[in-house]
């Protein structure tokens, strides 16, 4: 049966609305499922994270590994599980066996991997875990993936085919129930009842704000205009975010879903996904699911016989973080130079080209279609009081498993880390959780009992952002990351309002000061660094108080949240010059032991700065002033003279 | 519901819906400093001076955006606002060159006033600035962005006006500043020169490319001859400026005080103005005669030359061939004192005073060039005569008025009024009217502007058997409109002025900064002729023309007047 006769079938059958099937048309979707297979399949991770590992390389030698065997298998791209530092991770589904998944399958492993599966072999090492599935004969001895921690304290949702399915695939989709809640929507439901039903389910928006998407959607469908537009806003610029990435490299007919349904409930007929230009792999599988839902008469005039139309569109932003500012992208869509417009009115009101625009998240979009299939009911059952649903989170850093997680509204940050990361690397002490990107805060060791949630986490002074989560251990420096973020800040402001464009600049010359030795800067003494220090909390409360959008507002969140958490290191910076983590490294003062000094001078002709003088045979100095700190004359000592004061 | 009541410091005002927060503060007396806001242009929210704590609001909001709402309780002076306000100036100071004393701006300057009413007298908050290059290339405007704020005024005035876009942001984050289109140099950018946006620039950022040393060394130079010419829109904002008023002849203080800073020649400009409008007039005939080249254009305002020879090349032939006042007086000038005095060519120094930085651009385009010199060797805007004349300690209260220097020693009543937006348009008409009919049309307010912003006017005027369909245009803006018709030939225009600036040269790039249209409009009584009928008097009626007729020049449109007055690269 080929793939146009796919298309017919799921079209009637499927889409149709019927539910139950006959066993021929059961046998069909096993077939389209992937689950009833006559030649085996080898499905690879490739993703972003997939791609940087290695995984095209992977791709052709085990397409050349069956080319040579004359091996008839198929072999699927698919996105990322969210087990990044396992990748490449190749799955292998043999006919009749369930789904087996292996990791870090570089170019060279791939002839003995495929050389012993062929076999019925199977290494330990490699293995990670095998999929559940009622219809097939398990693999003996291997964990299934809902057992393992890593998968069993998740609620995979949004993710939930994310890594599974063939992202270029519209079949595989509609045949796991993919469409149906689109379908449901435009035939059986008013706009009213579908806001309704996202007002009920307690939805908010995934970017940060956590704004209702029910109450906003009714504001847009409120508006009598007659063109209106819906953005979904992929312009994901986060440091430690891939959240948006890996959604639409692994599911990207979800994200279409969700933006038909919103199209259909604020009555928009043009759609846009506004996405940054360097996801290349996220948009050709875009471009490749907006294609094939015009084939499949999901988009387009007139769909399914209503009166509903939907042109959905890929927009490339110019690239800078301020362009995940709602107004900023809509201005960057008019063409113009992306800066922020005040507000209100609200893009809702008055947005793209004056007209009403909904702008969405992508994570807000991609749970819309899980929503109107189970019900808001069910949706409003998982999580807390305030936050329902579930939450993906991006976590990077010094975890055991880097990846994507999604976990329920409630679940403790000291979970994700232990349970389902893994713990922290090398067992090494947690300091701190950075949570929402460069204008996200950091929680100390003992917050990790905080829940989840927009408002708990705004008690501890931090805000839920778009999900990206740094761990920390004892080797950071707090004050080297704000420093870090400040000066990535100072250089993404857009320079429209004055509290951002001259306030980041004067916090991050701040901590340059705090954290680099007086060399031969201007401005650059003790006493400037104290004058400095003490502007920074009222530099901060105004640039909050003040700012045009969010990004001047939020940009002194990582420095107050260290005020609150991290004083104690702050001051040592400060007052002390010292840096307990050793990552600033012209805090770091050496000296020289004249008791074990033998006047090699090794030292001073390694020193880079000619910080240290003396005459051979007798013991060297080093002159304060002038060293960076850089630590070469302990390394080259040979008699270690040199000590870390 | 379109009116209720707010809470603004414990004090109940009325609002109005649709209002901004600012509008509302405005038009009951309170004051809210701004920067970044400029009347009828949309608020861009910017600067963030305007803050104002709002109950209920986490953050504080900016009036000048934000639409009044029923139940605001408003705080526009509290602790918080004022902390606020300081510290975003202080931000602002912290990158600003500290060199008020050698500022051109000094005292004049919107970022100096409101530090000196916020009271920053520490420099509190301190850092490195940013490094940038002054931007001397063009002859009319200065550009030095280390005294940007970056309030993006220049860059609303110059596309949203001007049309001309000149001016927008460059880069981001803590290198943002305002540059040229592809950061070229002003003289290689599409800029106008207007100086529209040297108007609006709350710092010296944007300033005039001064002369006033140049015209003082040639005057010190006693092998040369200097003399001046004055533009009638410049003493009338002198008076004003200095707070005079209802001096009948200010003008002729004026150069009496010129010739005590030691021009040797004082000459007004509205003589040039006359002859400029006897040419038009018989250009009009000609071309009406012809049905050729129709509608002809003004050309008297530089801008407006420049502006639709980079935009509009392709509808160059409307314009008048004729030169500007200015440079038909700088013409004149030299030829009399040449031909006449003797003076030997190359020791006259020409200088003009102009309420426009577009002139300065104007003396020198080389097609204007005689004898490989220019016709104005020097233009000074109102600004420059103002510090010429403290330069020279002048009491301007106590100076005998003295009349201008033969031949272009006066105009008639209506060249006085040529800075006015519709005066040029109505000098011709009654030019063509009495040329026709013998008459003087007696609604003489025809093509006068009650509201400067109005921008566009058209009419029609009946001259013997012919209609005339006229236009008059202010605000480049409003200029876009009718060349599509031209360019389109849907237009059935006959003659139409075009003034660069709102209200034309009276608000030119080259005033003072602080001074009031609305006050030079009611002080209009000090002119002749504007409430006395029987000192009105037209071009034609200029008796000085017909003294030098066929002495230095020739009739309008005669061969030697071509010579003279006409551009012949156009």
């Amino acid at each position: 049966m080929d793939t146009g006769s796919y298309k017919t079938f799921l079209c009637e059958v499927i889409l149709g609305g019927k539910t139950k099937f006959d066993a021929r048309e059961e046998e069909l979707l096993t077939v389209i499922r992937k689950e009833r297979i006559s030649r085996p399949i080898i499905f690879i991770g490739m993703g972003t994270c997939g791609l940087v590992a290695g995984a095209d390389h992977t791709f052709s030698m085990i397409q050349k590994y069956l080319a040579g065997r004359d091996i008839d298998a198929d072999i699927v791209s698919t996105g990322c599980i969210g087990f990044c530092n396992s990748e490449p991770i190749v799955d292998i589904q043999l006919p009749g066996k369930t789904r087996i998944a292996f990791k870090k399958i570089t170019e060279d492993k791939v002839n003995s991997l495929l050389d012993d599966i062929f076999h019925g072999i199977i290494s330990e090492e490699q293995v990670l875990w095998q999929f559940r599935s009622d219809l097939l004969k398990p693999w003996d001895k291997i964990p299934f993936s809902d057992e393992i921690p890593f998968f069993r304290y998740q609620h995979r949702v949004v993710l939930g085919n994310t890594g599974i399915i063939d992202p270029f695939s519209i079949e595989e989709y509609i045949a796991k129930g993919g469409f149906r809640a689109y379908i449901k929507s435009i035939t059986s439901y008013s706009p009213d009842q579908v806001c309704d039903i996202i007002d009920q389910s307690g939805l908010r928006g995934r970017a940060g704000g956590g704004f209702s998407s029910g109450k906003k959607w009714k504001s847009a469908l409120a508006s009598k205009e007659e063109i209106k537009y819906l953005i979904c806003n992929a312009e994901e610029s986060d440091q430690g975010a891939f959240m948006d990435r890996a959604i639409i490299e692994g599911d990207p007919f979800r994200i279409m879903e969700g933006i038909a349904i919103a199209s259909y409930a604020t009555g928009v007929s043009k759609a846009i996904i506004y996405i940054r230009s360097e996801y290349h792999t996220a948009i050709e599988r875009l471009i490749g699911a907006i294609k094939n839902m015009k084939d499949y008469g999901l988009s387009g005039e007139k769909i399914w016989g209503t009166n509903f139309n939907l042109q959905i569109e890929i927009r490339q932003s110019p690239g800078t973080f301020i362009c995940g500012e709602e107004t900023a992208l809509i201005n960057t869509l008019e063409g113009k130079r992306g800066m922020p417009r005040h507000k209100p009115p609200y893009p809702v009101h008055s947005g793209l080209f004056n007209k009403p625009t909904l702008v969405n998240n992508v994570e807000t979009l991609a749970n819309v279609a899980s929503i109107i299939e189970y019900g808001p009911k069910w949706f409003y059952s998982i999580g807390t009081v305030t936050s329902k649903g579930t939450k993906v989170f991006s976590i990077s850093g010094n975890v055991n498993h880097i990846g994507l997680v999604e976990v329920k509204m409630g679940t403790t940050l000291k979970d994700i880390i232990y349970t389902i990361a893994g713990g922290m690397k090398e067992d090494k002490k947690i300091k701190a959780v950075h949570i929402g990107g460069p204008l996200g805060s950091s929680l100390p060791a003992d917050c990790l009992d905080t829940k989840i949630c927009y408002e708990s986490l705004k008690e501890k002074d931090a805000e839920m952002g778009s999900g990206g989560l740094i761990v920390l251990n004892e080797n950071n420096c707090m004050i080297d990351l704000v420093h870090y973020f400040m000066n990535f800040m100072q250089k993404q402001s857009c320079g429209k309002c004055i509290p951002c464009r001259e306030g980041t600049r004067r916090m991050s010359e701040i901590f340059d000061h705090i954290i680099h030795k007086p060399v031969d800067h201007v401005n650059h003494t003790a006493l400037d660094r104290f004058r400095g220090v003490i502007q920074l909390e009222a530099l901060s409360e105004v640039m909050k108080d003040t700012s045009l959008c969010g990004f001047g507002v939020s940009a002194p969140n990582p420095f107050l949240s260290i005020l609150k958490y991290f004083r104690k290191e702050f001051e040592e910076h400060l007052f002390d010059r010292k840096c307990r983590a050793g990552v600033c490294k012209e805090l770091r003062l050496f000296m020289i032991n004249i008791d074990q000094c033998t006047g090699c001078s090794i030292c001073a002709k390694k020193c880079p700065e000619n910080a240290i003088i003396g005459t051979p045979k007798s013991p060297y100095f080093i002159v304060e002033e002038k060293c960076t700190g850089c630590g070469i004359c302990s390394e080259v000592c040979a008699f270690g003279a040199v000590y870390l004061k | 519901m379109n009116n209720f009541n707010i809470e603004v410091n414990h004090k109940t005002i009325k609002a109005q819906l649709g209002d901004t927060v600012l509008q509302t503060l405005r038009k009951n007396g309170i004051n809210v400093p701004t920067i970044c806001n400029m009347k009828d242009f949309s608020p861009t929210g910017a600067c963030r001076l305007c803050v104002v704590e709002v109950e209920g609001k986490e953050h504080l909001i900016p009036s000048c955006s934000h639409p009044v709402e029923e139940w605001m309780k408003i705080q526009t002076h509290s602790p918080r606002v004022l902390k606020a306000r300081r510290t975003i100036i202080e931000l602002l100071l912290s990158n600003h060159p500290d060199d008020c004393l050698y500022c051109v701006r000094n005292q004049e300057c919107e970022l100096q006033n409101y530090a000196k009413e916020m009271h920053i007298i520490e420099r509190r908050i301190l850092g490195n600035k940013s490094k940038h290059k002054i931007d001397n290339s063009s002859i009319s405007i200065v550009k030095d962005p280390a005294k940007c704020i970056i309030c993006s005024r220049c860059v609303r005035v110059c596309e949203e006006v001007m049309m001309t876009s000149t001016f927008d942001f460059s880069f981001k984050g803590n290198k943002t500043y305002i540059s040229t289109t592809c950061d070229l140099p002003i003289s290689h950018s599409n800029c106008i020169s207007c100086g529209q946006c040297v108007m609006v620039c709350p710092t010296a950022a944007l300033q005039e490319q001064s002369a006033v040393y140049e015209v003082l060394a040639s005057l010190h130079d006693k092998g040369l001859k200097t003399v001046v010419q004055v533009d009638p829109s410049v003493p009338l904002t002198i008076a004003n400026e200095l707070g005079i008023k209802n001096i009948p002849d200010f003008e002729k203080i004026i150069y009496s005080a010129l010739r005590k800073i030691g021009f040797h020649k004082v000459y007004d400009t509205s003589f040039a103005h006359d002859i400029m409008i006897l040419e038009l007039a018989e250009e009009l005939n000609q071309r009406l005669n012809n049905k050729k080249n129709l509608p002809l254009i003004t050309n008297c305002c530089p801008s407006w030359v420049r502006f639709i020879e980079q935009f509009y090349p392709d509808l160059l032939q409307h314009l008048s061939g004729c030169k500007s006042h200015q440079q038909i007086a700088g013409t004149l000038i030299k030829k009399h004192l040449s031909e006449i005095e003797k003076i030997p060519f190359e020791k006259i120094v020409s200088v003009a005073i102009m309420p426009c930085t577009s002139r300065k651009y104007e003396s020198g385009r080389t097609d204007h060039y005689s004898n490989n010199n220019s016709e104005v060797n020097f233009v000074l805007t109102t600004r420059e005569l103002i510090r010429l004349i403290k330069m020279n300690g002048l009491d301007l209260n106590t100076i005998e008025p003295e009349e201008a220097d033969h031949p272009l020693s006066s105009g008639s009543s209506l060249a006085r009024l040529q800075g006015f937006t519709g005066t040029t348009m109505n000098s011709i008409l009654q030019t063509v009217f009495y040329q026709k009919s013998g008459k003087i049309i007696e609604n003489k307010s025809l093509f006068e502007f009650d509201n400067f912003s109005e921008g566009f006017k058209t009419g029609k005027i009946k001259t013997g058997n012919t209609e005339l369909n006229v236009a008059v245009i202010n605000g480049l803006k409003n200029s876009i409109q009718i060349l599509e018709s031209i360019r389109n030939k849907r237009s059935n225009l006959d003659l139409i002025e075009v003034m660069a600036c709102y209200g034309g040269c009276i608000c030119g790039g080259g005033q003072p900064f602080s001074y009031k249209e609305k006050e030079i409009r009611n002080s209009l009584g000090s002119l002749p002729g504007t409430k006395n009928p029987d000192s009105f008097h037209t071009p034609f009626q200029n008796q000085g023309i017909h003294e030098i007729t066929d002495k230095i020049i020739g009739k309008p449109m005669s061969e030697i007047n071509l010579k003279l007055f006409h551009n012949i690269n156009r």
